[in-house]
C-alpha cells in the first residue's frame, strides 16, 4: 500500500499548479481550466483517503465534485460567451472597468 | 415519516424551480413567473414561521430534533431559513419593478433566484461538509448567472465573470481544505470531525495534526471568507455589488452573506471548536483587517453600491470578532447582528435599486434632495444607514451592542487580546459614521440636481415602510424576544 | 377665500374634530376592555399617538388638506382623550389612593445591566397629563386656523408640534430618571426647532439657538445629578429610588448635591434666574408655540421635575431653601420687568417666568416644611407641594388663554407692540372678554382661579416663616409680586383693548443718539383699528380656556378637594385641608384679605394708569414718566431688563474674552488640527486602500493567496518570533 502522504504531496502540487494558473493566466478559459485542476487536487485527496479509511463517503464527494465542476464550466462558459459577444475578447487584462 | 413536513420549504423551492420553466412553455407572460415565485416563497416563509415558532398552529410536534445524517432542522437553521426566504421574497417582489416587461429571460431569472434560495436553505440545514459544499455551490452558481443576467449590460457581464472566476477559485480552496480535514479525520460529518478534534484536545487521538489543521482552516476560511467578503478575500464584492442588477445585489448582500456566516459558524464555532487555538488568531486578524479596510475604502467611494459593499465588508469584520470569543453570548450577538444586518443592508439596497431603476443613477450625487422627492424612501434609507452605524435606538445599535458586549465579556473573562478586537470595532464604528452621514446629508440638506418628477414603484414604498417599522420600531421594542431566538439558535449551534 | 368657503372649512374642521374625538373614545373603550380594565395600563399609548402622527405627517402631510393638521388633531386628540380619562380615574375616582402604578418592561438586558422602560402614573403624572393633554389639544385646534397662512410650511409645523407634545407626554409618564432625561432632551430639541420655525429670520434663528444653549447649561447639571444618583443608589427607576426612604436619608450629602444639580436642570428648562434669559426671546416662534411652551410643555417640565424629585428633595433642606429663594427672587424680578415691556408677548413671557417662580417658591417651601417636620417630630404636611401644583394647573389654563388670545390679537392687527393697539374691544368682543377673564384670574381677583392658588402659596410661605426667617422675606417678595402681577396684567389688557378704535399715538422711542446720550423722543402716528374677530377655531379654544381659568380654582374644594388627591407624604388629613374648612379658612384669614387688597390695588392702579381716554391716550403717558426723575430712571432701568443682558455682555467681554480667545486658539489649532488631520489621513488611507481593488481578476486571486500567506507568516513566524502567544 502506498503511503497516503504521497497522495497529499501530489494533490498539493496539483493545487499549486492550479492556483498559479489562476493567478498568472490572462485567458479566462485557461483560468477555468486551472480551477478544474484545483478541484481535481481535492478529488485526489478524497479518493485516496476514501480507500485508506475504507470509507465510501470520500468517493461520493469525488463524484459530486466532478458534477459540480462540470456545472461550473457550463455556467462559466456561458458567461464568458456573453462577455465575448460584447467585447470580442475574454482577456482578463481588459476586464477592469469595475475597480477601486 | 412525519418529520419530512419540515422539508416543505426546500420541496416548495424544487417544485417551483421545475414549475417556472414549465410555465414558460405554457405562457409568455412575465407576471406569472414572479407571481409563482412570490407564492412559493411566501408559503415557505409562512410555513417556516408557523411550523417552528407556532407549532401548535399546524398541530406539529417539534419535540424531537429532526435530524438525519447529513441534514437537520433545529433552532439555528430555521431562524436563518426565515431570513433567506424573506430576503428572496423581497428580492422577487422588487425585481418585478426593477426589470421592465421587455426584459428577456425573466423565467430564467426567477428560476435562478429560487435555486439560489434552495442552496441557502440546504446550507442552513447542512450537517456535513458535502451537504454544506453542495448548498454553497447551488446558491453560488445561480447567483453567478444572476449577476451576469443583463447580457447587454457591460458591467453586469464583467461582474459576473469576475464573480465566477474568483468564486470558483475560492471554492476550490475550500474543497481542498475539506479534503485535508477528511484526510486526517476520515469523516465528513460535522459530528465526526468534531469528535475527532475533541479526541485530539483530550489526548485520545495520538499524533500531531496541528499544522494540517491550521492549513485546512486557512483554506476553508478562504472559501467561506469569499462568501462573507472579508479581507483579504473581499476584492470581488465591490465590483460585483456595483455591476450586478441591484435586486441581485440585495440577495448577495443580505442572504448570501448570512449563508456564508452560517457556514462559518457551523464549521468554526462547532466543528473545529476544540482546536480553536489553531484558527482563533487568524480569524481575529481577518476581522480587524476587514473592518478597517472596509471602512477606510468606503470613505472615498462615489458609487453607492460600492460604498455599501465596503460597508458590508466592515460589517462582516464586526461579526467575525465574536467567533474567536466562542462564548454563548458572543455567538448570540453575532447571530443577532447577522440577522439585523440582512435587514438593514437589504433595506438599503432595495432603495438603491429603486433609485437606479427610476433613472436617477447609482452615484452618491443622485441622492441629493431625495427627501424632497420621496420622504418615505429617504426616511427608510436614513433608518437603514443609522442602523448600520449603530445609532440608538435603531435595531443595528442593539445588535451591535450585544455583539460587542458579549465579545468583551469573553475578552475580560480570559483572552485579553479579544478586547483589542472590540476596541477596534468601536473605533471603526466611529469612523464609519462619516460616509453614512454623507448620504443622509445629501438626502436632506441638498436640493435635487434636476427637478424632474419621478414616480417610485409602490412595492418599494411598502417594503421601505416595512423596513422602517422593523428597524426602528419592532426590533427595538421586542428585542428581548428576538434575542431569545438568537440565544436558542446559538445554543443549538454550540451544542450540536 | 369667500365667506362661504370659510364657513365650509370651519364646519369641516368641526366635523373632523368631533369624529376624531369620538373615534378616540371608542378606541379607549376597547383598549381598556370595556372600561373594566385598569385605565393606567394604557398610559404608555399616550406619548405614542403624537409620535406616530409625527411620522405620519412627515410621510403623508403633503396630501392632507390641512397640511398635516388632521394627523396632529387626531394624534393629539387621542392622547388628550386617554390623558383625560386617566386623570379622571386618578384625580376624581381616586383609583390609586395616593399610591402609584408602574408598568415596566425590559428593553434589553444582560448579566450585569438592564435597560428598562415603562410608565409610572401617580397623582402628579395624572395632573400633568390633564394639563398637557387638554391644553395642547386646544392649542392644536387653535393652530389649524392660526397657521393657515403658512401654506406648505404647516407640514413642518404640525410635525414638530406633534413630536413636541408627544415627548412632553412621554416625559410625564416615564418611569425612570433615565427615560425622563431622554424625553427631556427631545423636548429641548423640539423647542429649538419650533422657536426657530421662521429660521430665515435672524432673530428667530438666534433665539432658537439661545434657548437651546441656555437650557443645555441646565441639562448638564441635570445629567450630573443623575450620574450622582446612579452612582450612589445604583438605579434611576422612580419606584426603586423612592421606596427606600431610609436608604435616601443615609446618603444625605450625595442627595444634596444630586438634588441641587437636578434643580439646576429645572432652572434651565423653566427659565428661572439666572437662566431666564432665553424665554423672552423664545417669543420669536409662532404664538401658538409660545402658548404651548409657556402653558403646557416645556417650562412645566422643570416644575414637574422638581415635584417628581420631591422624595429626594425633602431629605435636603439646603436644596429646598435654594429652590424657594430662586423661585421667590425670580418671581419678583420678572414681574418688575414685565411692568415696562411694550411687546405684548414679552409681557406674557416675563409673567410666565414670574409665575413659575411662584411655583418653585411653593415647592421649595413645601419640601422645607416636610424636612422641618421630620426633623423636629412635629405634625406638618407639604402644603407648598399641593399649592405649587395647584398653581401649575391654574396657570396652564390662564396662560394658555392669554397667549392664544394675544395670538388672536396679533393675528388680527399684525403687530406685537401694545402701544399700537388699543380699542380692540369692539372689534374682538370674544377675545377681549376671554382675555379679560384671564387677566382677572392671574391678577388674583377673588374667586378666579389664580386667587385660590396664589393665596395657598402665600399661606404656605407664611406658615414656614414662623420657623425660618428667610421665608418671611420671601413672603414679602411674593406679596409684592402679586401686586405687580395685578398691575401689569391690567396694563396689558387696558393698553390692548380699551379706548376708541382710531387714534393718534405718541410713542416714546429711542432717539438716534440714544446709545450715547440715552435720550428718548416722542413720535406720533395715527393708528386705525380694523380688528376683526378671529374664526371659531380660534375663539372656541379661548372660550373653553376662559371657563377653565375662571372655574378651575373651585376644584380646591369640589368633591373631596384638590389637596386630597395631589399631596406629598401623609394624607393632608388635618382639618385645615378639607373642603369647606379650607374655604372657611381662606375666607376668614387675615392673610387672604391682605393679598386680596394687594391684588385689587394692583388692578386699580393699572386701570387708572393705563386706561385709554377718548383720544386713545393712556393716563400714564410717557410725559408722566419723564417728569419724575425716579420714575424715569426706574423705567429705563427696567426697560433694559435690569441691565442683565448688558451685564452678561460686559462680563463676557471683559472676563471671558481672554479665556475665549485661548479656547478659540486651542480649538482652531489643536482640536481642528487633530480633526482635520484625522479626516485627511483617513481620506489618504482610503484612496490607498481602495487601490487594492485593481479590477483585475488575477490580482484578486493573488490577493487571496497572498493574504493566506501573510496570515501564515504572521501567526507562525512573526508571532512566535516576537514571543507573543495567545
Amino acid at each position: 500500500m502506498i503511503d497516503p502522504i504521497n497522495f497529499v504531496v501530489f494533490s498539493s502540487i496539483l493545487l499549486l499548479i492550479g492556483a498559479y494558473g489562476v493567478i498568472r493566466n490572462k485567458n479566462a478559459i485557461v483560468v477555468l481550466m486551472s480551477v478544474e485542476i484545483m478541484l481535481t487536487a481535492a478529488n485526489v485527496n478524497f479518493i485516496a483517503f476514501s480507500s485508506f479509511y475504507n470509507d465510501l463517503s470520500g468517493q461520493i464527494v469525488a463524484l459530486f465534485v466532478t458534477t459540480i465542476a462540470a456545472a461550473e464550466v457550463a455556467i462559466g462558459l456561458a458567461i464568458l460567451l456573453s462577455l465575448f459577444k460584447q467585447r470580442d475578447t475574454i482577456e482578463l487584462d481588459l476586464l477592469n472597468s469595475l475597480r477601486w | 415519516m412525519d418529520d419530512s413536513i419540515f422539508f416543505l420549504p426546500e420541496i416548495l423551492m424544487v417544485v417551483s424551480i421545475i414549475g417556472i420553466p414549465a410555465l414558460y412553455i405554457l405562457t409568455e407572460n412575465n407576471k406569472s413567473y414572479s407571481i409563482c415565485s412570490n407564492i412559493s416563497l411566501g408559503f415557505a416563509f409562512m410555513f417556516l414561521v408557523l411550523s417552528w415558532y407556532y407549532p401548535d398552529f399546524l398541530s406539529l410536534d417539534k419535540s424531537g430534533l429532526v435530524s438525519y445524517d447529513h441534514f437537520r432542522v433545529d433552532d439555528f437553521s430555521q431562524l436563518f431559513k426565515i431570513i433567506f426566504v424573506l430576503t428572496a421574497l423581497v428580492v422577487s417582489i422588487v425585481s418585478t419593478s426593477y426589470f421592465d416587461d421587455e426584459e428577456p429571460h425573466q423565467a430564467e431569472y426567477y428560476t435562478l433566484l429560487l435555486s439560489s434560495t434552495l442552496g441557502m436553505l440546504v446550507v442552513a440545514s447542512a450537517t456535513d461538509f458535502l451537504t454544506l459544499f453542495l448548498g454553497i455551490e447551488i446558491s453560488a452558481f445561480s447567483s453567478y448567472a444572476m449577476v451576469a443576467f443583463r447580457k447587454q449590460d457591460d458591467k453586469s457581464t464583467e461582474a459576473g465573470a469576475k464573480y465566477l472566476l474568483i468564486g470558483a477559485f475560492s471554492s476550490g480552496l475550500t474543497l481542498y481544505g475539506i479534503s485535508l480535514l477528511y484526510a486526517i479525520t476520515g469523516s465528513l460529518t460535522f459530528d465526526g470531525v468534531s469528535s475527532f478534534m475533541h479526541g485530539i484536545s483530550n489526548g485520545v487521538v495520538v499524533g500531531d495534526f496541528t499544522e494540517v489543521i491550521f492549513i485546512s482552516c486557512l483554506f476553508i476560511m478562504a472559501g467561506l471568507g469569499f462568501k462573507i467578503a472579508v479581507v483579504p478575500f473581499h476584492a470581488w464584492a465591490p465590483d460585483v455589488y456595483q455591476g450586478a442588477p441591484t435586486p441581485v445585489t440585495t440577495l448577495l448582500a443580505a442572504a448570501s452573506k448570512a449563508m456564508g456566516f452560517i457556514a462559518v459558524f457551523r464549521v468554526f464555532a462547532f466543528t473545529l471548536e476544540s482546536v480553536s487555538e489553531e484558527w482563533k488568531l487568524v480569524l481575529g486578524i481577518i476581522a480587524l483587517a476587514s473592518m478597517t479596510v472596509g471602512n477606510l475604502a468606503a470613505i472615498s467611494q462615489k458609487d453607492i453600491g460600492r460604498m455599501l459593499a465596503y460597508s458590508s465588508i466592515a460589517q462582516a469584520g464586526y461579526i467575525m470578532i465574536a467567533i474567536p470569543a466562542l462564548t454563548e453570548e458572543a455567538m448570540s450577538g453575532a447571530i443577532a447582528h447577522t440577522l439585523v444586518h440582512a435587514f438593514m443592508k437589504g433595506g438599503a439596497f432595495v432603495i438603491v435599486g429603486c433609485i437606479g431603476a427610476v433613472g436617477l443613477g447609482y452615484n452618491l450625487e443622485s441622492y441629493k434632495g431625495l427627501a424632497k422627492r420621496s420622504p418615505l424612501l429617504a426616511l427608510s434609507m436614513t433608518v437603514c444607514l443609522l442602523s448600520l452605524v449603530g445609532i440608538p435606538p435603531f435595531a443595528g445599535f442593539i445588535s451591535k451592542f450585544f455583539l460587542f458586549y458579549g465579545t468583551l465579556q469573553a475578552g475580560l473573562a480570559g483572552e485579553s487580546w479579544i478586547i483589542a478586537l472590540v476596541i477596534g470595532g468601536i473605533l471603526n464604528s466611529a469612523l464609519s459614521l462619516y460616509y453614512y452621514l454623507k448620504v443622509i446629508r445629501y438626502m436632506y440638506l441638498y436640493d435635487p440636481e434636476d427637478s424632474g418628477e419621478v414616480e417610485f414603484p409602490n412595492s418599494v414604498r411598502y417594503i421601505s415602510f416595512g423596513v422602517i417599522l422593523l428597524l426602528a420600531v419592532f426590533f427595538p421594542l421586542y428585542w428581548e424576544s428576538l434575542f431569545e431566538l438568537c440565544k436558542e439558535a446559538s445554543i443549538a449551534l454550540i451544542n450540536g | 377665500m369667500s365667506n362661504n368657503d370659510n364657513q365650509n372649512s370651519e364646519s369641516d374642521l368641526l366635523r373632523f374634530i368631533s369624529l376624531s374625538l369620538a373615534a378616540s373614545l371608542i378606541l379607549f373603550y376597547f383598549s381598556t376592555d370595556g372600561l373594566a380594565d385598569d385605565f393606567v395600563s394604557v398610559a404608555w399609548m399616550i406619548p405614542v399617538f403624537p409620535i406616530v402622527s409625527f411620522v405620519a405627517i412627515l410621510l403623508f402631510g403633503h396630501m392632507d388638506s390641512r397640511k398635516g393638521g388632521s394627523f396632529a388633531l387626531a394624534g393629539i386628540g387621542l392622547s388628550a382623550v386617554f390623558s383625560l380619562a386617566i386623570a379622571y380615574d386618578v384625580l376624581i375616582q381616586n383609583s390609586l389612593h395616593g399610591e402609584y402604578v408602574e408598568s415596566t418592561r425590559t428593553w434589553f438586558s444582560g448579566a450585569t445591566y438592564s435597560f428598562d422602560f415603562g410608565t409610572y402614573v401617580d397623582a402628579l403624572a395624572a395632573l400633568l397629563l390633564l394639563v398637557v393633554g387638554l391644553v395642547s389639544y386646544l392649542v392644536i385646534v387653535f393652530s389649524t386656523s392660526y397657521m393657515e397662512e403658512e401654506g406648505d410650511r404647516q407640514v413642518r409645523y404640525f410635525a414638530e408640534i406633534s413630536l413636541f407634545v408627544g415627548v412632553m407626554l412621554g416625559l410625564v409618564v416615564a418611569n425612570s430618571f433615565l427615560l425622563m432625561f431622554i424625553f427631556w432632551e427631545l423636548v429641548g430639541v423640539c423647542s429649538y426647532l419650533l422657536i426657530g420655525f421662521w429660521y430665515e429670520k435672524p432673530s428667530a434663528a438666534s433665539a432658537a439657538k439661545k434657548a437651546f444653549l441656555v437650557t443645555r447649561v441646565g441639562d448638564v447639571f441635570l445629567l450630573m445629578g443623575l450620574v450622582i444618583l446612579y452612582s450612589t443608589f445604583g438605579t434611576l427607576r422612580y419606584s426603586e429610588l423612592f421606596d427606600n426612604p431610609e436608604d435616601l436619608a443615609a446618603n444625605a450629602t450625595e442627595l444634596k448635591w444630586a438634588t441641587l444639580c437636578i434643580f439646576g436642570g429645572a432652572v434651565g428648562k423653566s427659565a428661572q434666574f439666572p437662566l431666564h434669559v432665553w424665554l423672552p426671546d423664545a417669543m420669536e416662534g409662532p404664538t401658538t408655540v409660545s402658548a404651548l411652551i409657556h402653558a403646557a410643555t416645556m417650562v412645566k417640565a422643570g416644575v414637574f421635575l422638581v415635584a417628581r424629585a420631591y422624595p429626594l428633595i425633602v431629605h435636603s433642606p439646603d436644596t429646598a431653601i435654594y429652590i424657594a429663594v430662586t423661585g421667590g427672587v425670580t418671581a419678583f424680578i420678572a414681574a418688575s420687568m414685565a411692568m415696562v415691556m411694550y411687546d405684548i408677548k414679552r409681557v406674557l413671557a416675563y409673567s410666565t417666568i414670574s409665575q413659575l417662580g411662584y411655583m418653585f417658591l411653593a415647592l421649595g417651601t413645601g419640601a422645607w416644611a416636610v424636612w422641618h417636620a421630620a426633623e423636629n417630630g412635629i405634625e406638618d404636611h407639604a402644603q407648598g407641594y399641593t399649592a405649587g401644583l395647584f398653581h401649575l394647573m391654574n396657570h396652564a389654563f390662564f396662560k394658555a388663554l392669554l397667549f392664544l388670545g394675544s395670538g388672536a390679537v396679533i393675528h388680527s392687527v399684525h403687530t406685537q407692540d401694545m402701544r399700537e393697539m388699543g380699542g380692540l374691544r369692539k372689534g374682538m368682543p370674544i377675545t377681549s372678554a376671554a382675555m379679560g377673564l384671564g387677566v382677572l384670574s392671574i391678577a388674583g381677583v377673588p374667586f378666579f382661579s389664580g386667587f385660590w392658588s396664589k393665596d395657598e402659596i402665600l399661606e404656605a410661605v407664611h406658615h414656614n416663616s414662623e420657623a425660618e426667617g428667610i421665608f418671611g422675606i420671601l413672603w414679602w417678595l411674593a406679596l409684592l409680586t402679586a401686586a405687580m402681577t395685578a398691575f401689569y396684567m391690567t396694563r396689558l389688557w387696558m393698553m390692548t383693548f380699551s379706548g376708541p378704535e382710531n387714534r393718534v399715538v405718541e410713542e416714546m422711542v429711542e432717539s438716534k443718539d440714544h446709545a450715547e446720550t440715552g435720550n428718548w423722543e416722542l413720535k406720533s402716528k395715527t393708528i386705525k383699528s380694523h380688528a376683526h374677530e378671529a374664526p371659531l377655531a380660534m375663539t372656541a379654544p379661548l372660550m373653553i380656556l376662559a371657563s377653565l381659568a375662571v372655574f378651575s380654582g373651585f376644584s380646591l374644594f369640589l368633591g373631596e378637594g384638590f389637596g386630597s388627591r395631589v399631596y406629598y407624604g401623609h394624607h393632608a388629613d388635618s382639618e385645615s385641608m378639607i373642603q369647606w374648612s379650607i374655604l372657611d379658612h381662606i375666607l376668614t384669614s387675615s392673610l387672604t384679605y391682605l393679598s386680596v387688597i394687594v391684588g385689587l390695588s394692583g388692578v386699580t392702579l393699572g386701570y387708572l394708569f393705563y386706561k385709554r381716554d377718548s383720544e386713545g391716550q393712556t393716563t400714564f403717558s410717557p410725559a408722566f414718566v419723564e417728569s419724575f426723575a425716579v420714575t424715569s430712571y426706574l423705567h429705563v432701568f427696567l426697560s433694559n431688563r435690569l441691565y442683565m443682558s448688558k451685564f452678561f455682555d460686559w462680563f463676557g467681554m471683559r472676563t471671558w474674552d481672554t479665556v475665549a480667545r485661548a479656547c478659540d486658539w486651542f480649538d482652531i489649532y489643536i482640536i481642528d488640527g487633530i480633526v482635520n488631520g484625522v479626516a485627511s489621513a483617513s481620506q489618504f488611507f482610503s484612496s490607498q486602500v481602495r487601490k487594492l481593488n485593481s479590477g483585475f481578476t488575477g490580482h484578486y486571486a493573488s490577493l487571496t493567496v497572498g493574504g493566506l500567506g501573510a496570515l501564515v507568516v504572521i501567526t507562525r513566524i512573526i508571532m512566535p518570533f516576537m514571543g507573543w502567544s495567545l
